[in-house]
This record gives structure tokens, sequence and C-alpha cells, in this order.
């Protein structure tokens, strides 16, 4: 079996016209957050930022039909479903912060979010990892499926933690909380679909 | 890059081999234990007391579900432990066969190249040429979709094709058009005391 191959046909068939008007969204959502932020780097800005960037990495993956039959009437292994997916899952979260990196860079003043101890590496990470861990939530349904979109909120929270206690190299803390914790989820997430049993 | 190829590696042998296979959910049994198996150009129709449990049998069969208790084999390939190996070989037709237009039906044949790694215009050669022989067949118009199903379902080159609770006509039509092939059908028992697996063609072990 050809790994990659299959990989980018999956890749290709999520990447469809609603999930590409979900990617505009983002970036254009994503640019008005970075125009219309403070200059000096404001508190408040960043946490909308980040607010935002956390909601629409969530809500943008719990859109994935992970129950569409014919991912697992093919002869496909979890972890490539599952890797397949996660590059979805990242390309759609990283618009609103590439669209926030954007407005920041032609608002003028970016040292605040793009010198490298700023804020637009945290915002990248917590987006991801948000991203990776609400995977986990799209085969699950009901109380479950609730529950693992609050734990992707929460993980996305914990890469925010550093740069919002003020803590020294917080972008670097960020970026290794993510991909622990991104590693696990994305581990997790393939032996859930290995066991998976679609009976509807 | 594998070929599309209609010859049966396992003609002489097993293509499928269910073991008291059961499939419990929740402390209730979905799909009670039955044993089944089949060899290429055979066939077998799987009663089930409903539609949900003929749909988890089907599912079973195709190895797209692992049982609870007991084994499915397909070819020399436990469900269980490889699961893609297995469902390389099988051909799974689900309920309401292709709903999509005949633009969804490219992409689909373009997509399931890829994804089982066969050349995508003997695919789609294949697949056209499944579904042209099918719907000279008197099927009824409203089994196109359900035709054009059986032709995703075995243009990869498959030996063995699962239906699930395939309309009338379709299981002879599938005969008749692939002798040599493998075949399941699910349906929902009228006697709910019939046996879960009733072989058609063939012999039974």
């Amino acid at each position: 079996m050809n790994g990659t191959r299959a990989t980018l046909a999956i890749v290709r068939r999520e990447m469809d016209s609603p999930w590409l008007a979900r990617l505009c969204v983002g970036l254009i959502a994503g640019f008005g957050l970075g125009i219309l932020s403070s200059p000096s780097g404001a508190f408040e800005d960043h946490l909308t930022a980040a607010l935002a960037a956390l909601w629409f990495a969530v809500g943008g993956t719990l859109r994935v039909d992970m129950r569409d039959g014919m991912y697992f009437a093919a002869p496909l292994y979890g972890r490539q479903l599952a890797r397949a997916h996660a590059l979805v899952a990242l390309a759609g979260a990283f618009a609103l912060p590439l669209g926030a990196t954007l407005g920041w860079a032609l608002r003028g003043a970016p040292g605040n979010e793009l010198a490298p101890g700023g804020f637009a590496v945290t915002l990248f990470c917590a987006a991801a990892l948000s991203a990776v861990v609400a995977l986990s939530a799209t085969p699950r349904c009901g109380g479950a499926r609730a529950v693992y979109a609050l734990l992707a909120v929460g993980a996305g929270a914990v890469t925010l933690i550093p740069y919002f206690t003020g803590l020294r190299d917080a972008p670097f803390a960020g970026l290794a909380a993510a991909l622990l914790l991104g590693f696990f989820g994305l581990r997790a997430f393939g032996e859930t679909l290995a066991r998976y049993d679609p009976i509807g | 890059m594998l070929r599309v190829e209609r010859s049966c590696p396992y003609a002489e042998s097993t293509v499928l081999r269910i073991v008291a296979a059961r499939f419990v959910r929740d402390g209730r049994d979905l799909v009670a234990p039955f044993s089944l198996e089949l060899g290429a150009g055979q066939r077998a129709r799987l009663e089930q007391p409903s539609a949900s449990c003929a749909m988890v049998a089907a599912r079973l069969a195709a190895a797209i579900v692992k049982p609870t208790f007991g084994a499915v084999t397909v070819g020399d390939f436990d469900s269980r432990l490889q699961p893609a190996q297995a469902k390389r070989l099988v051909g799974f037709v689900p309920q309401g066969g292709f709903g999509g237009s005949e633009r969804e039906f490219g992409r689909e044949i373009g997509f399931r190249a890829d994804v089982w790694n066969v050349e995508r215009a003997a695919m789609l050669r294949e697949a056209g040429e499944i579904l042209a022989a099918l719907r000279r067949t008197p099927l009824s118009p409203a089994t196109d979709a359900y035709a054009r199903g059986i032709a995703l379902a075995l243009a990869p080159g498959v030996h063995l094709a699962v239906l699930e609770l395939p309309p009338a006509g379709v299981l002879e039509a599938l005969a008749a058009l692939r002798p040599g092939l493998a075949t399941v059908a699910t349906a929902v028992a009228a006697d709910r005391t019939a046996p879960a697996a009733v072989l058609l063609a063939g012999s039974m072990p």
C-alpha cells in the first residue's frame, strides 16, 4: 500500500468547497483582529485573538465527519487516517493565526507579535494543539464529544499560559507543550480510529 | 502501483472464513454467533432479525467492524490483526449504493484508485464496464444508485463482494456478471428462527 498517495487522497477529499470557505473566513477574521488590535500589544487584544483562534480551530475540526463509512471500508490503517485528518485540521486551524499575523504585519509596530519572543508563535501553537486534540471528538457523539471538545480548548489554553503569565521564552515553552501534547493527542486519535466500529 | 486484476489467487481456497463471529454492543447481541466459509464463486445470504443487525453483519463480513468474539478472515488476513490487508480484498456496497452525481462518481473512482493504489485509468475503465453491464440487466431504474455502488466497490479488483441489503435481482445480476466472485448479501429474515447464514451457491463446509 502506498501511504503517501492514500494520505494525499484523503486530504484532497476533506479540503472541499465548504472547508475552503471556512479557511477564507478564518483568514479574514484573523486579519481583522490583527489590523484592529492596539500597536502596543494590549493583553485584551491578544486574549481575544487567542480565544477566537481556539474557537475557530475546535469548531472547524468538529465539522469533520469521521463517521463517513467510506474511510473504514478502505484498506487504511487508523494511523494513516489520523495523519491525513490531522493535516487537514492543522491547515484549517492555521487560517485565523495566519490572518492575524498578516494584520499585525500591516498594522505597523509588529514587534509585540512577530518578534522571536512575540505572541504569534504562541497563537499558532495553541490553534494547532486544539485542532489535533479536537480530532478525537469527531468519531464520538453526545457527552463524550463535548468532553473532548472542552479538552481541546483546555489543551490549547495550556500553551497560552506561559505567554499570558509573562514567562521568559514563552513561545518556546508553548511550542514544547504543543509538540508533546500534540504527539499524544494524534496517537490517541489514531488508536481510536483503529478500534472504531462504524455501526452508526 | 498495483494493476486491476480479474484473476483470483483464492480460486482454490477460502476467500471468507467466519468462525463463531458475534458482535455485542452494550451487553446485547447485535449479531448472534454464526459461521460461514466461502470460496471463489460462492454466494451466501446473511439473514438477520432487523435492518440494523443486517448492517452490522455486513460490516463484520467486510472486515469493517471487528467481531467481539470469534474470528473473520478474508483471504489469509484476520480482520482484527490485519484489517487493512483484509479490506483490500473486499468490495463493500452500503445499503444506499452511491447516490452522488456522475461527476462525484468520477471523483470517487479517483479517490478509491489512490487509496487502493491502483491505476486510475484502469479503475475508471473497469468501473465503467461493470456499470454498463449492470445497466444492461433487467434491474429496475431505482437500483441505479446501488449499481453504481457495486461498480465502485468492485473496480479495484476485489475478491469478495459484500452487499448490504441489496434490492431484488441485484445478487443474481452480479452472479451473472462476475461468476468467480465470492459474494455475501445481507437480508432481513422474515422468519426470526431462520439460520444466520444461508449458502446460495457452492457448498457449505
